[in-house]
């Protein structure tokens, strides 16, 4: 299209803080227009003239478009669909975190860090409920308090399990990985950042309505008839839902068109095949969600019946929707976490990752297989029983490819010579807690096992080994291994490896004795439970907090070494893959000229193997030719 | 079903959508066209003259005879082939994807 | 210190005079051949999207009503779908006209699919106001969110297709660079096919 005007401002020209402003305005006036407007047609028809879910519901439809175009879409992408030259931000430094930036590691950043916020304010909301079950006699919180507190827990850790990895170092090391300069849709990247605010602001601000006492699941009816607040999760869902999509799109198309020359589909390392398949289940499930999440809306507040039994609506129909986004999604969590749990295990074994062809099988194996095996969420649900033996059947055989990727990171491990690091130890955590996330998941698949099982405490302790035990830990992995790169300083490995071994046996010791509650029946999201187990309750308590507390060890380590850490080479780890190539932290465009691939990623200790990637040195050739520049 | 026999219908309307798009293929070889233009407008054309007879077809199935979900099914999909194909080129994914090889 | 210097090492290297990057959505970087290929499957991965949020409600009717069906116009519905039908093709000739370099024709089929589409949306409209069944019964629930995410498509579909109007009046566009032109005719074809299956599942299957 047009030529781009670049408009070059000044540092501090436009203050960092103004974006932000702008898109507050922008949400007012939109939330103003859609909820007045809605005012004004209940007016004309008869009806009073505020509707808090109905003004909310349609205020806010334009309220996150005029967040959106304040925030920076307008400036940088919306004038140019009026034909006119869009600008482009240029801000230099901190306040590029602010903004409305296209840079792929600015977005990675921003999205780690609110993640990493998030995740610790939601592990606060946890401590609260163990706090609450040290005694079966609700010391702490009200009933309904408590269901709500554990919904606000349940869905900020799954909106930090879906976007933390694949949001924060999909974004930042998927384009340097595979030896790009940026995403395919670098606007539209930025725009999935910036989807984020509002959801975080709708999750809390529900609060103030009465929050919701659903859990994250949302069930109806109690969905349909509960506070106000329901209707903020909803459009959270939707938002966030967006956002999930649009960046499973980007990604998609970024590893399709932009591998740098000579990065064949068998040469990628498996941390972008990772992000690949959680990107296909993103791009497709993730619309169901936001389907289920319109139909309560609309039962809510245009009397539809979907979910309304005595018109002839069936609640077990919300069950089908949400598991067939939800349980694939558990592979958006599990997914990344495998890719770079197998990534760092072959780096820090030195030796050439295990059977490569066979773990990105069994990834893209779990893709094809998760959208048939959802209805295991529902075997106590009343759905029809001819539906019990099919899932019981396709969950088991799911476990097959998982076991591919279980036992390349096994082969990876046998015979190396590891090299322990806080990266690597966390890295082994994740195959052992999966193994036993795994094991537990079975009496959860089998029908005669799980109809006793569900809605039990086992059920709590098998969800929180798989993806606190696989995703969170290689969200931790992922932390320590890629903090030199990009801050450019070197964390503390002392520190580092207290945290490990505080959180992985403080994890252990919460959740292995959370299985034995749920063998005797305590109910989950329930505030209370029966006497007896109140000895096991206090230890789980216990042990929480201590897992809770070694959470503040990582903070002081982050904080430290990104101001007094000492400087990290460009690469700390001596990897072969991409990211580690560049200087830390990585420059603008990441490489001065297009790597070009040559050997293998994972090629270690292999003899006469060739170099994985050559790139020209910056300033070599045609650099200061701006006709050659780009390219 | 309420009328098992309409399945015969299937293979039928099957061969007649073929028989559709080799008569389409045929007249657009046949006659030469005389531009690039003229070429996809016919062809644009044509779709859309499939496209229109699969709808009357699919209406009086439906309303005429008694109910045959698969046929209508069947239908469906062979128009939104046809609009994939001739409308939306889906074709052109792979021959763009090709030329990036 | 030494970190200064990588940071400003970094900060060197993007300030190499050269051809700063535009992102443009529709041009991209002037020297990424790979630009129109990715947007062609950026688009396309969002219809692959798309679909399944049209398919888990063409799921939920089925399940929700069975193949029981309330009573519709029939007229009105093949009316709409041949109006739908029309649009499309008036959208491909105008996307081939402006391939061509046509401009007149392609801004004529152009504002042609506009009053199609809004002619479409107002059918639907019609067919709302004289429903003979409420939102609160099964069919009708799934009846009235069906069309209703249909029309919000259409709607949508003909306030981008009004855009690319507005900028084809304005002299944007040509033979060679007509991505918007394209990406929303595509856009255009797209709803056409959620309709192809929206239409039997609502108006045809069932009694």
């Amino acid at each position: 299209m047009s030529e781009t005007a670049v408009v070059q401002q000044p540092q501090g020209a436009m203050p960092a803080i103004l974006p932000v402003v702008r898109g507050i305005i922008g949400a007012a006036l939109g939330f103003a227009l859609g909820a007045g407007a809605t005012s004004l047609i209940r007016i004309a028809t008869g009806h009073d003239a505020w509707d808090l879910e109905l003004n909310f519901v349609l205020g806010y439809t334009l309220a996150a478009p005029g967040w959106l175009l304040g925030v920076g879409v307008w400036q940088f992408w919306g004038r140019e669909w009026l034909g006119w030259k869009p600008q482009e931000p240029l801000l230099h430094g901190w306040q590029r975190y602010f903004t409305f930036c296209t840079d792929h590691k600015v977005i990675g950043v921003q999205y780690l860090v609110t993640f990493v916020v998030l995740f610790l304010l939601a592990g606060a909301f946890a401590m609260l409920i163990r706090l609450q079950l040290l005694s079966p006699e609700n010391p702490v919180l009200a009933d309904g308090t408590y269901n709500r507190v554990m919904s606000l827990h349940g869905i900020i850790m799954i909106a930090v399990a879906v976007a933390s990895v694949v949001g924060g170092f999909g974004n930042y090391f998927v384009p340097l990985m595979i030896g790009a300069r940026d995403v395919a849709f670098p606007r539209l990247n930025a725009l999935t950042f910036w989807l984020i605010p509002p959801v975080a602001v709708l999750l809390l601000g529900a609060q103030a309505v009465g929050g919701w006492d659903s859990g994250w699941t949302a069930y109806p009816p109690l969905s349909v008839r509960n506070a106000s607040g329901q209707i903020f999760f909803n459009m959270a869902i939707i938002t966030f839902g967006l956002s999930s999509i649009l960046s499973g799109l980007n990604f998609l198309t970024t590893v399709t068109y932009l591998r740098a020359p000579g990065m064949s589909w068998g040469k990628l390392p498996v941390f972008v095949w990772s992000v690949i398949c959680a990107s296909i289940i993103a791009l497709t499930f993730t619309q169901f969600f936001a389907a289920a999440m319109l139909m309560v809306t609309l039962d809510r507040i245009a009397g539809f019946s979907f979910f309304s039994a005595s018109d002839g609506g069936k609640p077990i129909l919300y069950q089908h929707i949400f598991w067939f986004y939800s349980h694939p999604a558990v592979y958006i969590f599990a997914l990344p976490g495998f890719g770079i749990t197998l990534e760092i295990i072959a780096h820090f074994s030195r030796k050439p990752l295990f059977a490569y062809r066979w773990a990105v099988g069994g990834m893209l194996g779990i893709v094809a297989i998760s959208g048939l095996v959802w209805a295991h969420h529902m075997f106590v649900s009343g759905m029809s029983p001819w539906m019990h033996g099919m899932f019981l059947v396709s969950t088991e055989i799911i476990s097959i490819p998982t076991g591919l990727v279980f036992l390349s990171a096994l082969g990876t491990i046998w015979m190396a010579k590891i090299w322990i690091r806080t990266p690597m130890l966390f890295a082994l955590s994740v195959v052992f807690n999966f193994m036993i996330g795994g094991l537990t998941g079975i009496f959860l698949a089998d029908v005669p096992t799980d109809v006793n099982l569900s809605d039990t405490y086992f059920v709590v302790a098998h969800f929180h080994y798989t993806i606190v035990g696989a995703e969170i830990f290689a969200l931790f992995a992922d932390i320590y291994y890629w903090f030199p790169k990009i801050t450019g300083k070197m964390y503390d490995e002392r520190l580092g490896q207290i945290h490990f071994w505080i959180m992985f046996i403080a994890f252990n010791m919460t959740f292995i004795p959370m299985f034995y509650p749920g063998l005797h029946g305590m109910n989950r999201r329930i505030a209370t439970y029966t006497p007896d187990l109140q000895g096991i309750n206090i230890f789980i308590s216990s042990m929480a907090f201590i897992l809770g507390a070694s959470f503040l060890i990582f903070i002081w380590n982050m904080c430290y070494s990104l101001l007094r850490g000492p400087v990290a080479a460009a690469d700390p780890w001596r990897a072969r893959t991409l990211e580690w190539r560049v200087s830390s932290p990585p420059p603008v465009e990441n490489f001065p000229a297009l790597p070009v691939i040559h050997g293998n990623p994972y090629d270690y200790g292999v003899p006469n193997a060739p170099a994985y990637a050559i790139i020209a040195i910056a300033g070599a050739s045609g650099e200061d030719d701006p006709a050659e520049g780009g390219n | 079903m309420e009328n098992p026999e309409l399945l015969f219908g299937i293979p039928l309307l099957i061969i007649g959508a073929l028989g559709l798009l080799v008569a389409i293929e045929m007249l657009l070889a046949g006659a030469a066209p005389k531009s690039k233009t003229e070429a996809a407008v016919r062809a644009g054309i044509m779709a859309f003259v499939g496209l229109a007879a699969a709808t009357v077809a699919e209406y009086f199935i439906a309303t005429g005879m008694s109910q045959a979900m698969a046929l209508l099914i069947i239908i469906a999909l062979f128009k939104a082939a046809v609009i994939f194909q001739f409308f939306m080129h889906v074709m052109r994914l792979q021959h763009a994807h090709a030329q990036e090889e | 210190m030494a970190v200064v210097a990588s940071r400003e090492q970094a900060l060197a290297v993007a300030a190499v005079p050269r051809v700063v990057p535009s992102h443009n959505g529709g041009g991209g970087h002037h020297d990424e051949p790979q630009r129109p290929a990715m947007n062609q499957l950026g688009l396309w991965l969002f219809f692959v999207s798309e679909s399944f949020l049209f398919a888990s409600l063409l799921v939920a009717r089925f399940y929700l009503a069975g193949t029981s069906r309330g009573h519709v116009d029939q007229m009105l519905g093949l009316g709409i779908t041949a109006v739908l039908l029309v649009s499309s093709l008036t959208a491909y000739l105008s996307e081939v006209s402006i391939a061509q370099g046509n401009r007149g024709a392609f801004l004529f089929y152009l504002l042609l699919t506009i009053v199609l589409g809004v002619a479409f949306a107002g059918g639907v409209a019609f067919e709302w106001s004289t429903a003979e069944f409420s939102r609160s019964e099964p069919y009708g629930t799934a009846f009235f969110t069906m069309t209703g995410l249909h029309a919000s498509h259409v709607i949508s579909g003909v306030a981008m297709l009004g855009l690319v109007y507005y900028l084809g009046l304005r002299g944007h566009f040509s033979a060679k660079d007509h991505w918007g032109v394209e990406a929303v005719v595509k856009y255009w074809h797209f709803v056409d096919v959620v309709w192809v299956f929206f239409y039997p599942a609502l108006y045809l299957i069932g009694a």
